[in-house]
């Protein structure tokens, strides 16, 4: 199972299981279909560390995704 | 024909030109760079007489488009020595826009040091020089107070603090928000010195002139107008900013150990959630009263990320609070009390100074050890020097770079004499190398790269991805538009560009404005070199390519070589 946190956002945590790992780029789809409405443009972090949408996920990753924001 | 109206601020002789130069039509960064670049010797001094001062509104300025009435100020900065557009939201550039003005001009400067401050009034049929010394040696909120009893709450005012008139280089010019409330900053750069070195105190156009925008399609117009705000609406990015604004910044460098703590010691602040947005956005509705966590800068806007952030008994204690003041007036001082930001945000606004320039320095001075990082009360004590004028404020309020020379802190966090923004650069080489290659100095807005950095630590394809962001910001400066509505046209630029046909029936076609853009920043960079400043002023101070940040283990190992790929255009 995969858990993809959103913050700064009324989205809450969706849980996905992936049978192989899988890019984050598709992950974010596959997310998208659970929510019925598209992601958006994100930040996504795993361990502290910013994940690629080329990157794989697996199972038992917990992803945490923020708007992709700025300042002003 | 653009009208343009030049103002001596010596004699008060005034004249109104014309223009059809497409750098007028579409105004902004564009055309406040264009005049800098053309009118003003680069090697003059900035607070001499042969500096100008240009404030320009942008092409679709005075019209329903949202978030399209940005005030552009061009002149050269007293802070960085160089080239300066500092933008600001507000209704001065609407009011511009209604006296049918492109674009005015304040020019030279009196040479007598008892010279006396001085109001310049703008009206349907006249421009007036008026006594200005009622405003001298009050706050910003005080002259604010006193311009809309003069002049009605409608008027558009723009006015400097105690910090300006004193020719502090953290200073800022003050704008009226739509309340009448000069809250809205063009606060980089120094500018609020510059005008002070005109002996003009404040500037305000009347609202006695409802000249109406003319359309060359107005069916295409208001179809143009609706789709601006229906991709505002349906963009997620510019939908999230509505509530959480840029606080929303907090969680998010935290979350990238890029939030700036400890005088950029740290990128990340334990703690940092009692001053996130939630944080922020929970206290105002608790507080409520006057306390608002959506409310716009500009009218219209369908963005509206701006805030009110009230006191304990929902009184408006500061409008707004943004992410890069929450960062360098709180965790870049170790501070984790909300109230303690608004009240130091609030202090900075009536001293009329540069919060992120006075935070930078503020936190060289708890280095020196002037204070303990963390320590509320000796921050608002701080501030409070700004405010009043004393030898320390002078030292913060004239910016980092010269703070930490005199307090003697080699860790000074800036580019080209300016406080870099709220992103510890070490933990992002995208944002380092905006930095380092913005003709402005440190400065974010310029080529924001962080929401798209794969790998924020590595400077691997830095040059182009920051290269592609100065292009996508600088579109929304050139035509005097809000930075935020580039999430909705970052891959299109055709509805507003098809505003601008149906406007003035001038076709202007994405490369065409490209170039535009790209033309700016040569100006711009051309500017500074003639003013002598080389690629060894683009650099951080030596601490930051020496010592790796803590969370990250980064330096700075951006060479000049890159950094000047960066600055070709």
């Amino acid at each position: 199972m995969v858990n993809l946190a959103f913050r700064l956002s009324d989205r809450g945590e969706v849980e996905l299981d992936l049978v192989q790992p899988t890019s984050l780029e598709k992950t974010l789809e596959l997310c998208s279909e659970i929510l019925g409405e598209p992601v958006g443009e994100v930040i996504a972090t795993r361990k502290g560390k910013v994940i690629a949408l080329t990157d794989l996920v697996q199972d038992d990753d917990n992803i945490v995704l923020y708007p992709a924001l700025s300042g002003g | 024909m653009f009208n343009i109206l030049r103002i001596n601020t010596v004699t008060g002789d005034f004249k109104r030109e014309t223009s059809s130069e497409k750098e007028f039509l579409l105004g902004g960064r564009t055309l406040s760079s264009y005049m800098v670049s053309k009118e003003v010797a680069a090697s003059c001094d900035p607070l001499g007489r042969h500096n100008k001062m240009f404030l320009c509104c942008g092409a679709l300025s005075g019209t329903m488009v949202s978030s399209a009435n940005r005030l552009s100020i061009g002149s050269k900065s007293p802070l960085t020595g160089g080239i300066k557009e500092s933008n600001a939201g507000g209704i001065v550039g609407h009011r511009m826009a209604q006296q049918d003005l492109r674009c005015i001009v304040l020019e030279d400067a009196p040479i007598e040091d008892d010279a006396k401050w001085k109001v310049i009034v703008i009206s349907k049929d006249n421009v007036e020089l008026i006594d200005g010394e009622f405003l001298a040696k009050k706050g910003v909120y005080e002259k604010s107070e006193l311009l809309t009893e003069k002049f009605g709450p409608k008027a558009g005012c723009m006015t400097i603090g105690p910090a300006g008139e004193n020719l502090m280089n953290a200073s800022g010019i003050a704008c009226s928000d739509p309340h009448g409330v000069c809250s809205r900053y063009a606060g980089r750069g120094g500018l609020g010195a510059v005008m002070a070195s005109k002996k003009i105190i404040a500037v305000v156009i009347l609202n006695d002139n409802g000249v109406k925008p003319e359309f060359a399609d107005a069916d295409a117009f208001k179809v143009g107008t609706k789709r601006i705000v229906h991709l505002l609406k349906e963009n997620p990015v510019s939908s999230s900013f509505t509530k959480y604004g840029t606080a929303a910044m907090v969680d998010i460098c935290q979350a990238l150990k890029v939030l700036p703590t400890n005088n950029f010691k740290q990128g990340t602040m334990e703690g940092a959630e009692q001053i996130n947005a939630q944080s922020m956005y929970d206290l105002i509705k608790e507080r409520g009263g006057e306390g608002r966590t959506q409310h716009a800068c500009q009218l219209p806007c369908a963005i509206q990320c701006s805030n009110v952030f009230p006191d304990k008994d929902g009184n408006l204690l500061c409008s707004p609070i943004e992410y890069e003041t929450m960062a360098l007036m709180g965790s870049n001082l170790g501070l984790k009390n909300l109230d303690t930001i608004a009240e130091l945000n609030r202090l900075a606004n009536d001293a009329g100074v540069d919060t992120l320039e006075v935070g930078a320095a503020m936190g060289v001075a708890l280095e020196a050890g002037i204070a303990e990082f963390g320590d509320d009360q000796a921050c608002i004590d701080l501030m409070h020097d700004v405010l009043n004028v004393t030898p320390m404020g002078r030292i913060l309020g004239s910016g980092c770079k010269t703070a930490a020379k005199v307090l003697g802190v080699r860790h000074a966090p800036h580019v080209l004499g300016q406080g870099i923004p709220a992103y510890e650069p070490r933990g992002t080489k995208g944002m380092a190398m905006t930095y380092l290659s913005s003709p402005m100095g440190g400065d974010h807005t310029f080529g924001f790269t962080l929401r798209d950095e794969d790998v924020p630590t590595s400077k691997e394809g830095k040059v182009e991805l920051s290269k592609k962001f100065q292009l996508i910001g600088s579109r929304m400066d050139a035509m005097g538009t809000c930075n935020f509505v580039r999430y909705s046209v970052r891959n299109d630029m055709s509805p507003l560009l098809d505003l601008i046909k149906a406007r003035y029936d001038v076709v202007i076609t994405a490369e065409e404005f490209d170039e535009f853009v790209t033309d700016t920043l040569r100006r711009e960079h051309q500017f500074n070199s003639d003013a002598g400043i080389t690629l060894a002023d683009h650099r951080f101070c030596e601490t930051f390519y020496e010592t790796a940040q803590p969370e990250t283990g980064e330096k700075i190992d951006i060479t000049d070589e890159e950094c000047a790929e960066a600055m070709k255009w």
